[in-house]
């Protein structure tokens, strides 16, 4: 088995696909649609064989693939491998590139270019997960940009155009201090290299970057490059835009996969190679952490736009992910990685949802609906229970690592968790009342012969529904994957100050 | 100053001196010279012969393409002087070869240009 | 004075075929038919290849013929060889252009050789006077070429624009010239480099030097010295202006470098900040002006000036006190080497939307051309995209090969400011993808056919373009053991060095 480079065929198959399909004449839809299902199937059937192989005694690395020489001159190497905390990240992004495939199957406008760029976004998403080395980790993260922008640009709603760029600019912005600091680490680092494990041995860090404020800087730089993509508070503006003009299945790939890796980026980065400073400026994070809660929530109440809506939803779903990992405990740290997988799968079924309702009704204007339980009966089922595993109810996956959350980040920030605590009313808020003002009340006359979810529809919505039934019942599977990593990783935060309280109540 | 720029001193006091003296008497003639304003003398003068239309007159453009193959062919000409008085020396010496080809050679160039030239038909004054 | 033959031949015969090519070029044009049009374009692309194939095989022995005149080094061959498939491109291009016309402009193809010449002459020799007669001969060839659009009043303005302003930046180039020769009494710059200048003819050299970089930040368009390029490119013919702004780089830097080596052994002037100044004023206007233009040629001629910043930054990064770090041309070569490829690739594209004498680049004009023309359109993009930096493309790399490389040699902020300009590039250089891609196609668009050569030729440019991109190693080693001196430098094709110790 460990002669298989199974890292390499989830992240490159994908790219396979891509060129059979640019072979594949245009007129030929359903071929291409099968030939991009296909393509991602591989990297799914991955993801399962990584599930099921990953071994959860171990914080290192493992399916290692490399070092190999691709740059010599700059000691860059195609090095790939992934840990605790990248581990879930690739799962979660095999799963939804495959749901996304196939809630884009009405899609009739240059089908072909549309599914050779998604294949293309799917293999930087996974390649910016699994890669070891900082420069090959940079190269998958920008590639994602441009498929985004066009997927955006070209199949998007009526301001596109505007949401595109903003996308594209903002991140850009992003991605620029990123490479800031990624050429500042490898020149003032003792041994020159990008290696993300090398630079994690404090030893190396010499010269320039044993000065606090330099490592300061830096630190600031990595944080505010990847908030942008979290997106945190006052960086979120570009979210909203891009959700409401994105076509469904890539508003599911940008909540459900793209948010993360800016919180991937944290660990990865600011967590690990520069542990003193975020131990430093982790009142910086916890307070970010709340106001993105907070904010979201208020922001999603005041909404008549469904999408928009889910999208300030998103916002404050991330929150969670920034307490937990300022909370320094293991349960906080755990409950923020498990959110972001959960939150992948919830809100990957909330805009599948609004892409339903959107495709038979053509507007998203919540206060426009009304009465759809009695049209759509199933399809309001399966709505209920993707609103309720975003609030939070017990029993389903969002309430699991809801809870890890709180619990950890109680004991650092009783205040500040206290007010975050308060959201969940929120959240219950404005998910009740958009359930309430959709589904329920009088049915309106134009919209009485909706046809109810298709099997089709309802197969996108499935496996999504049955993980968060599952995780909510038995977190295990999922929490026994990272927390050796997490829980070393907290551990290695104790020499620079942080405060840890161990032990996972799981 | 440096003494480089030094040596040139003397050349701007001569520059200084020119147009003091050119200014002054231009000066002198036009403030003390006799004025008898005549259409005859503030017309063009062209060796007596009464001028006829008017100087800013379009001229054909061959006049500038037999201008420029005339200056090109002179020029080149005036290097086949000094080569000519030196070849012999040369070849006394036994590198008559050595000097032969160079010429050979642009002398070959200018050929390609007089083809050239004369297969685009710069050569003909009517075509 | 014995004339070295044999040397003469055997170390610069790729020089001599495209000399003897240019003349015989001439001679096969003069029948004006699309038939000598076609055979003189045959022959302008065989000599281009065979040059560059020679200046690739050949052994760099770092050897001055007739007093610097010629020097055959590793750099000078490099260069001659960038230049010399950026001709063979050119030609195709031309091929495509010119071919569907009535009556092609016969002199075209002769002049690209001409110019070609001057180019290559210009980065082999040593020799001041030599470098001015190159120059020479490279911009009066330009000249004509921009101007050859006879029919459109724009290509002759630009024409007499260039021409202007390019006797101008000569008579810059020459006054300082006499200026160098006044102080050190030597035209041969590897001469220059070995003498000691008496304190007294500091001034003068001083000067000199200014000049000199004046007259060649004129060539290369860097601020404030570029107000000719939007013009000039927009009015030449899009084959012309691709020649233009890769070859003229290539050669103008190629001579920068090679008097960088040398005057940065006298340590007066501020070299390094002077050259960070020009380099950061040329990035930031050249990136800011583009922002507002809606034509795609005058959009590549503010590119052309922000690149011009970038490598200016490049050579900032080779002068530290009186040393000149040989080391560090691999990343400006390797740069030159991409730009030229993308520029390229841009100018096949416009080449391509022109049909009969008639350019469209307006960027209203390519509105859907992602539908009508996916092909091309995807190519553009591809180039355009690089040229801004994005993974996983040559522009990338070799931007950040050239911004790592400064943040090395200690120039942090100018390496900070060039990457934030180059993120503000993004902006302009998506313009016209955002024309292609989000906006429907208005009217009838009928695109003329490719010939086969440029359908080849741009699968190539986009193949080279990603291919650099994914795996530059090889040829940034290659790049970085280009010297100037013999005992290092190797061929270009034979044994390229695997790894930097």
């Amino acid at each position: 088995m460990d002669k298989l480079p199974l890292l390499t065929i989830i992240t490159f198959a994908p790219i396979l696909g891509m060129i059979a399909i640019s072979l594949i004449p245009k007129e030929k839809k359903n071929a291409i649609r099968w030939s991009a299902l296909l393509a991602t199937l591989p990297s799914l059937l991955g993801a399962v064989k990584i599930f099921m192989d990953f071994d959860r005694t171990t914080k290192a690395m493992q399916f290692i693939e490399g070092p190999l020489n691709w740059i010599p001159s700059f000691n860059i190497q195609y090095h790939l491998g992934i840990d605790g905390i990248s581990v879930t990240m690739v799962i979660l992004t095999a799963l939804i590139s495959t749901i996304c495939i196939i809630a884009s199957w009405n899609i009739e406008k240059q089908l072909k270019g549309y599914f050779i760029l998604f294949l293309l976004l799917e293999t930087g998403m996974m390649g910016t997960f699994v890669a070891i080395d900082f420069f090959l980790f940079f190269i998958f993260w920008e590639l994602m940009l441009l498929p985004m922008y066009f997927l955006i640009g070209i199949w998007g709603g009526p301001r596109r155009e505007y949401a595109a760029i903003k996308f594209f600019l903002y991140t850009m912005a992003g991605s620029v201090l990123i490479l800031l600091v990624m050429l500042a680490l490898y020149f003032y680092s003792d041994g020159h290299t990008f290696n993300m494990i090398a630079l994690q041995d404090q030893s190396l860090h010499q010269g320039p970057l044993s000065s606090h404020t330099f490592r300061m800087a830096l630190w600031w730089g990595l944080f505010i490059g990847f908030a942008i993509k979290v997106p945190v508070f006052p960086f979120h503006t570009w979210l909203p835009d891009a959700h409401v003009e994105a076509p469904t299945a890539i508003s599911v790939i940008l909540a459900g996969v793209l948010l993360k890796m800016g919180t991937y980026g944290f660990l990865r980065f600011n967590y690990q190679i520069l542990p003193d400073i975020t131990v430093d400026m982790i009142q910086v994070i916890a307070v970010l952490g709340v106001i993105n809660i907070i904010y979201g929530a208020l922001c999603a109440m005041a909404q008549t736009d469904f999408k928009k809506l889910i999208a300030y939803s998103s916002v404050s779903h991330m929150g969670f992910v920034l307490l937990g990992m300022a909370s320094f405990t293991s349960e906080g740290l755990n409950g923020a990685v498990l959110q972001m997988f959960n939150h992948g799968t919830i809100t990957a079924q909330l805009f599948l949802i609004v892409g339903i309702i959107y495709d038979r009704a053509h507007h998203r204007d919540i206060n426009g609906f009304g009465g759809l339980a009695t049209t759509m009966p199933r399809y309001a089922v399966w709505t209920t229970l993707a609103f309720f595993a975003a609030i939070g109810l017990p029993g389903l996956s969002g309430f699991i690592s809801e809870v890890l959350i709180f619990l950890g980040s109680f004991k650092t920030w009783p205040w500040l968790t206290t007010i975050a605590v308060s959201s969940v009313v929120l959240t219950a808020g404005y998910m009740l009342w958009t359930l309430q003002r959709v589904y329920l009340g009088k049915t309106q006359e134009k919209y009485k012969d909706f046809p109810d979810i298709t099997r089709r529809e309802a197969f996108c919505l499935l496996p999504l529904a049955v993980i968060v039934i599952i995780l909510g019942v038995w977190p295990r599977p999922i929490l026994s994957m990272m927390e050796v990593s997490l829980n070393a990783l907290n551990q290695s935060l104790v020499p620079y100050g942080a405060h840890v309280a161990s032990g996972l109540g799981f | 100053m440096t003494p480089q720029l030094g040596q040139y001193f003397p050349l701007l006091i001569i520059m200084l001196m020119a147009l003091v003296f050119s200014g002054l008497f231009i000066f002198l003639a036009f403030a003390f010279g006799p004025k008898n304003p005549d259409p005859n003398k503030l017309d063009v003068y062209e060796c007596g012969v009464p001028a006829t239309g008017d100087a800013r007159h379009r001229f054909s453009v061959k006049f500038f393409i037999v201008a420029m193959i005339f200056l090109l062919f002179d020029v080149e000409v005036v290097f086949l002087f000094p080569w000519a008085i030196l070849l012999k020396s040369f070849k006394s010496q036994g590198m008559g070869w050595e000097i032969f080809w160079p010429m050979a050679v642009f002398l070959g160039m200018l050929a390609v240009g007089l083809f050239y030239e004369w297969k685009r038909g710069a050569l003909d004054w009517e075509k | 004075m014995k004339p070295d033959a044999l040397p003469l031949i055997h170390t610069f015969w790729p020089l001599l075929l495209i000399g003897v090519g240019a003349f015989a070029s001439l001679i096969t044009s003069v029948w004006g038919s699309v038939r000598s049009f076609r055979v003189t374009g045959l022959l302008a692309f065989g000599i281009f290849l065979g040059a560059a194939y020679g200046f690739a095989t050949l052994d760099p022995v770092a050897h001055s013929l007739a007093g610097g005149i010629l020097r055959a080094d590793g750099l000078g061959y490099f260069l001659s060889f960038l230049i010399c498939l950026i001709g063979a491109v050119t030609v195709v291009f031309s091929f495509n252009y010119w071919e569907n016309l009535s009556e092609p402009v016969q002199e075209v193809l002769p002049l690209i050789l001409f110019a070609a010449l001057g180019m290559v002459l210009m980065v082999l020799t040593t020799h001041l006077l030599t470098l001015v007669l190159a120059l020479e001969l490279m911009s009066l060839s330009l000249y004509v070429l921009v101007g050859s659009r006879r029919a459109d009043p724009k290509s002759s303005e630009a024409a007499i624009k260039y021409f202007l302003l390019g006797s101008v930046a000569a008579a810059f180039l020459l006054f300082g010239i006499s200026f160098l020769y006044g102080a050190t009494g030597q035209m041969d710059l590897s001469l220059m480099g070995q003498q000691a200048l008496s304190p007294d003819k500091a001034l003068l050299f001083q000067v000199g030097v200014l000049l000199l970089l004046i007259g060649f930040a004129f060539k290369v368009a860097a601020v404030p010295f570029h107000f000719w390029a939007p013009d000039v490119y927009e009015g030449s013919p899009a084959p012309v202006t691709g020649f233009m702004a890769a070859g003229v780089k290539v050669a103008a830097f190629g001579a920068w470098l090679r008097l960088l080596h040398v005057l940065v052994s006298w340590e007066f002037l501020e070299l390094r900040t002077l050259l960070v100044i020009l380099s950061l004023l040329t990035m930031f206007v050249g990136n800011l002006a583009a922002l507002r233009q809606r034509s795609l040629k005058r959009i590549m001629a503010y590119s052309s000036v922000a690149h011009a910043g970038y490598l200016l930054l490049g050579l900032a990064t080779l002068v530290e006190g009186a040393v000149f770090l040989e080391a560090g041309m691999g990343v400006i070569l390797f740069y030159l080497g991409t730009y030229g490829l993308l520029t390229l690739g841009v100018f096949a594209m416009l080449t391509l939307f022109s049909s009969k004498g008639k350019e469209i680049s307006k960027l209203d004009d390519l509105k859907g051309l992602g539908y009508t023309n996916p092909v091309f359109a995807a190519a553009l993009t591809v180039f355009l995209i690089s040229l801004a930096g994005i993974p996983p493309t040559a522009g990338f790399v070799a931007k950040y090969f050239l911004f790592a490389r400064a943040i090395e040699t200690g120039l942090i902020w100018p390496a900070i400011l060039g990457i934030l300009t180059s993120a503000v590039s993004l902006y302009y250089y998506l313009g016209p993808v955002v024309q292609m891609y989000f906006h429907d196609p208005v009217g009838e668009k009928s695109m003329p056919a490719a010939t086969l050569g440029m359908k080849v030729l741009v699968s190539f440019l986009v193949l080279g373009a990603f291919y650099l991109g994914l795996f530059p190693g090889k040829y940034l080693t290659w790049s970085n053991g280009i010297r100037l001196e013999a005992s290092r430098s190797t061929p270009i094709l034979s044994g390229m060095p695997q790894t930097r110790p």
